[in-house]
């Protein structure tokens, strides 16, 4: 093999690191930093927003370099160094910022609190990523002598390296390995494409650069002999500030960890207590439990959804029941219960009418033939949107065929007997107006706590504190907080008439796809950890479609005028809205992974891996250098098609009913994976265009283009994520992108940009 | 009887109340009621100096002190909540928590939105840490209480859920009007409060519930971002002026439960305050900004417990747990169980009177054979 051959080759392998590593890298913090924010999917948008603006500054630092005397071959290897060797420091500062930032592990974050980490945290990998883009393509310049298609080769290659590293970390890496662990093969390949490159190129490398790959090599030695064991357990020590940590585990759902006090375990989901043992909150348990089992006449078969089955024992107590189906969706939360629960839960768990089953819910319900007399959802209100699907109109739909005749349905939400705030006033209000979407009959019992019941039968008509004293007293059930004196409490007329006085009927429906419900506990928790910015969150919190439609359509007339005075308008304005438009697709593809699936946090890499893939075969179609100013705008006008069609589409899917439930779970890979490509390729095949069109009416087109779009990109992961998609719900925000999508077609249409220029 | 005064405001807001639009401006008006402890300071600026509680707030014109719930309106201090409550229900006496006072009675429970500490584990953050203007309110004149808290059956008013305190004038005057009917008066307050503002106060109170927080300077200012020391004056003086006292002390893990802590707590309590006071350990499940805290173990609320007793302490509870036995009373003397409650509910009692059945040794607190309204 010629010396030039072996050359080429070891560049295209440090290419092909480059993109698997840094896709890798990116979902690993990702899924270190989401259970930091309490799991939510929200931030996801502004992870990768930041983490694109981030790359592309480190490109243009990079670019600026040129002038530096440094051979592009010890350029590469440097920073690959310094980004494998940084990669472990930064996992490790992501699991302590808090105790670094003072920040108490046991209390909520303000926005700051947030935005500055993620920025902190993202930042320097994701510049260092970007630099090694560009020292590669100069490598590939240097190596080929081809100025022209280097930088096409590298990103050809990277996004190869991107879509191998999104499937190795979606089905491996993350499932299987510890961060630290991932560290090794990130230091292993950075290291060895290093040595390859500094062996292929032994003309232009002193002897001193053989310092990185080597240091990479030992370090990856180091974490293998221990030293990555040693790394988790010290984050983990340091991201729980002390308190005694007895399991941890990533599980593809979520982070779970137990803590011990005194003989007291809690199990924590992403940084959430969800249950404690062997004392769980114990008047919640018997409120959730004892009210709607004594509610039915004489329940027989139950079906227990989430919570950690603390509620099994209390479900025990009663003698007529004689099936418990419990489903946990997540099997380490199963494992950490089973380790550390006390022996009545033990007991329970073990008990031969205790059915426990490693499921989701929606799934189960999906398949299941059986019917209950009771099904209970005893998972917390959603702070998640993978939570939310437990509490949507579309899934209470699909509990309906498994309610026996007189079935109950039953779920604790917090609740006040003092006062109703803004935003607890309307989950409440929400959740309401969703079961009574739903079921014939609803009843809640108003507290501190309230419990929502439903049924389809008449179980529930007349139901009073009398009725349910006399059924307690002959279950033989002995509840500690339900007494006779508290059912009174209960059902004091005082209460109900204050409950009424305060939460009306006419709330919002929580839906699959507007998940208002999730949004406003989202709210309603900002809110609470940012009491400063209350009036501004409050404003926003009353955004809605119609609100937005006239500024939207004011901004796309003002725009179609402009770009007909000044040519050089149009294509920024469309690669901006392109821009905006594919990242909160993207987002929105990703969340509806979530819904048909869940296990995103695990899946993300691949789900970006497949949009990257989506751009590179785009940009390949119209990267020709041939293609005439007229084919160049007609290339652009066909992707802003594309995006109305694709948009328009996914609009008019979001508005079918129950679209959620209709389509099977695995819909989350064959119709959200093709999509996230197509979005992506449409956002591709518009930038070859856009940049040889801006090239011509300015020198620096390329970089312009090149920032305009990632404005965009960023505008929409972040507004996207936080406001349009949770407050809008999926269709009205989809509908919004229509608009934009064919303001910006029209722009392009009215502009002399491309065709006129020519008539002329 | 209601003062003329009051008669004629009523009328007019009636009045008023026939035009929508005029009834704010005339609750506007009517809830401008001037505050009772503040000077104006020489400044030639308007500025006043609130007198209520040690943190003596300079308000300027226009401003508000730190409890958000007085105003200074060109040199006048305007308690904002003045019959003006966010919160009005009817809770259990054993919900406050008193459980030597009145047990198993009814209480009329009110609130004004507003107050001067900011504890990062309140309960009723929604209306503590806003100002009335925010809150949803009802007009409520005091002298209206009386009648409201009979027609629901209640024993006693009790000012709580918020700091009675940042509502002092109206808390003043609806005690008034309660006691003048016959009503206790009681308060649910975190005792940061001034002496003269105090002694005023404690004439026309039955009895007190007070969070003691926690016991170092350190905790009140990390997590409360206030003082002990007031508090515990607070504390001394309610003793010495003959209200009913009861504690609070919500046991956060690894904020306020090391034992040595808890010892100090109970040793000053039995020291300054008496054997006869009755102290609440409360269980903490996550709350406003500590939403990650794990629940307390119920072993720390035992060992709290057994503290107090260690320190001469009478009647030391376990709250929040229901079941619990700590949530009975037993008689000091011959350690028989008298009251058995279960969370809120009383279940049985083996008291005559107000004396222990088995022994006769009298049970420390009031109203425990009047009973009130039964639930």
């Amino acid at each position: 093999m010629s010396s030039l051959m072996w050359r080429i080759r070891s560049g295209r392998a440090c290419a092909v690191t480059l993109g698997a590593v840094g896709i890798v890298a990116q979902t690993a913090l990702l899924r270190e930093l989401l259970p930091q924010f309490a799991g939510n999917e929200l931030y996801v948008g502004l992870i990768i927003a930041i983490w694109i603006a981030a790359e592309s500054l480190g490109a243009y630092v990079a670019g600026l370099c040129k002038t530096v005397r440094i051979h592009p071959v010890a350029a590469f290897i440097k920073l690959t160094g310094l980004f494998s060797l940084l990669f472990p420091v930064f996992i490790f500062l992501t699991r302590s910022f808090k105790i670094i930032a003072s920040i108490p592990t046991d209390q909520g974050l303000t926005l700051v609190q947030i935005f500055v980490p993620a920025l902190l945290l993202i930042l320097p990998l994701a510049l260092l990523h970007g630099g090694q883009f560009v020292a590669a393509c100069a490598l590939f310049r240097e190596m080929t002598n081809d100025e022209a298609s280097s930088s096409g080769r590298v990103y050809a290659l990277d996004t190869a390296g991107t879509i191998a590293g999104g499937a190795l970390a979606s089905f491996l890496l993350l499932p299987f390995l510890t961060p630290f662990q991932t560290a090794v093969l990130i230091l292993l390949a950075g290291g060895g494409a290093s040595l390859w490159l500094w062996k292929a190129t032994p003309h232009v490398i002193q002897r001193g650069s053989l310092f990185w790959p080597l240091t990479m090599l030992v370090s990856a030695t180091l974490l293998l002999s221990g030293g990555a064991g040693y790394l988790e357990r010290a984050s983990l020590a340091l991201q729980w500030q002390g308190k005694e940590l007895v399991y941890s585990k990533n599980s593809p759902y979520q982070s779970i960890a137990v803590l011990r006090n005194q003989e007291q375990h809690t199990i924590y989901a992403d940084g959430v207590p969800l249950l404690s043992l062997p004392d769980p909150d114990i008047g919640a348990l018997e409120l959730f439990v004892h009210l709607p089992l004594l509610s039915h006449p004489a329940p027989k078969r139950v079906l227990l959804l989430g919570g950690g089955g603390g509620a099994l024992a209390e479900i025990l107590k009663h003698p007529t029941v004689i099936q418990i189906d419990y489903l946990e969706m997540d099997l380490a939360i199963l494992e950490s219960v089973r380790l550390f629960a006390d022996p009545l839960t033990l007991k329970a768990l073990s008990d031969s009418r205790v059915r426990v089953l490693h499921r989701d819910g929606r799934q189960y319900l999906r398949d299941s033939r059986e019917r209950y007399d009771a099904i209970m959802i005893g998972a917390p209100l959603p702070e998640t949107l993978q939570g939310n699907r437990l509490f949507s109109e579309e899934f209470f739909r699909q509990l309906l065929p498994n309610l026996s005749e007189d079935g109950i349905v039953a779920l604790l939400s917090p609740g006040s007997t003092a006062y109703y705030g803004q935003e607890m006033k309307r989950v409440t209000e929400s959740l309401l107006a969703t079961f009574n979407a739903v079921f014939q009959h609803t009843l809640v019992i108003p507290g501190e706590l309230n419990l929502f019941m439903a049924s389809t039968g008449s179980a529930l008509e007349q139901l009073g504190a009398g009725e349910l004293v006399k059924r307690l007293q002959t279950s033989g059930v002995k509840p500690r907080l339900i007494t006779a004196e508290h059912l009174g409490w209960l059902f004091d007329p005082t209460q109900r008439d204050w409950f009424n006085s305060n939460i009306k009927a006419q709330g919002v429906v929580n839906r699959d796809l507007a998940p208002y419900l999730f949004s406003r506990q989202i709210m309603q928790a900002t809110i609470q950890f940012n009491p400063a910015l209350k009036p501004l969150l409050e404003q926003l919190g009353r955004l809605t479609t119609k609100a937005l439609l006239p500024y939207v359509a004011l901004m796309v007339i003002l725009a179609i005028v402009i770009s007909r005075y000044f040519s050089g308008f149009a294509v920024p304005c469309l690669i901006v809205s392109s821009g905006f438009v594919s990242m909160l697709v993207e987002l929105a593809l990703f969340l509806l992974f979530q819904l048909f699936h869940g296990a995103m946090i695990q899946t993300v890499g691949l789900l970006i891996a497949l949009f990257m893939l989506g751009i590179w075969c785009g940009s390949l179609i119209t990267s020709n250098q041939r293609m005439s100013k007229r084919g160049d705008r007609h290339w652009l006008l066909a992707g802003e098609s594309g995006f109305i069609l694709l948009t328009g589409g996914l609009m008019l899917l979001f508005s079918v009913n129950g679209i959620t439930t209709l389509l099977p779970p695995m819909a989350a890979y064959f119709l959200i994976l093709p999509l996230l490509f197509l979005t992506g390729f449409l956002t591709g095949l518009q930038f070859p265009p856009a940049v040889r069109l801006c090239s011509n009416e300015q020198k620096s087109g390329a970089a312009l283009v090149y920032s305009v779009d990632l404005l965009g990109g960023c505008l929409g992961g972040f507004l996207g994520s936080l406001l349009l998609l949770p407050l809008l719900g999926f269709r009205d925000a989809l509908l919004l992108m229509l608009l934009l999508k064919v303001g910006s077609f029209f722009v392009l249409q009215n502009s002399s940009i491309g065709g006129r220029i020519e008539r002329i | 009887m209601i003062s003329r005064r009051t008669f004629i405001k009523t009328a007019c807001l009636s009045l008023a109340a026939l035009k929508a639009d005029a009834l704010e401006g005339a609750r506007d008006l009517l809830a401008r009621k001037e505050a009772r402890w503040y000077q104006r300071l020489d400044d030639g600026k308007l500025t006043v100096r609130c007198a209520l509680c040690p943190r003596r707030c300079t308000i300027n014109d226009g401003g508000s002190g730190f409890c958000r719930a007085r105003r200074n309106y060109a040199g006048r201090l305007i308690s904002l909540g003045y019959a003006l409550p966010c919160s009005m229900n009817v809770d259990p006496m054993e919900k406050k928590p008193f459980f030597n006072f009145h047990p198993a009675t009814r209480s009329f429970s009110l609130a004004c939105a507003g107050c001067n500490l900011r504890c990062k584990f309140c309960q009723n953050w929604e209306i503590s840490q806003i100002s009335p203007p925010e809150a949803r309110n009802t007009f409520t004149p005091a002298a209206q209480i009386p009648a409201m808290a009979k027609a629901q059956g209640c024993k006693s008013v009790a000012f709580t859920y918020t700091e009675p305190t940042t509502y002092f004038e109206y808390m003043l005057d609806s005690a008034k009007a309660a006691r003048a009917k016959g009503i206790l008066a009681v308060t649910h307050s975190n005792g940061f409060i001034n002496p003269e503002p105090h002694a005023e106060l404690c004439r026309h109170l039955d009895a007190a519930n007070i969070d003691l927080k926690g016991f170092s300077e350190n905790f009140y200012d990390t997590v409360c971002e206030a003082e002990l020391a007031p508090v515990l004056q607070t504390l001394k003086n309610y003793r010495k002026n003959g209200v009913w006292l009861e504690i609070t002390n919500l046991v956060i893990p690894g904020y306020n439960d090391s034992p040595g802590m808890i010892k100090e707590m109970c040793g000053w309590i039995r020291q300054n305050l008496g054997e006869k006071t009755p102290v609440h350990f409360s269980r903490f499940f996550p709350l406003y900004k500590l939403t990650a805290v794990q629940p307390t173990p119920a072993r720390t609320l035992e060992m709290a417990r057994e503290i107090a007793f260690q320190a001469g302490l009478k009647y030391p509870y376990i709250g929040n747990l229901p079941g619990h036995p700590g949530n009975s009373t037993y008689c000091p003397k011959c350690r028989k169980l008298v009251i058995r409650r279960s969370g809120h509910s009383v279940l049985e009692r083996e008291m005559k009177g107000d004396r222990c059945r088995y022994c006769n040794e009298k049970i420390d607190g009031a109203g425990f054979f009047t009973g009130g309204t039964n639930i």
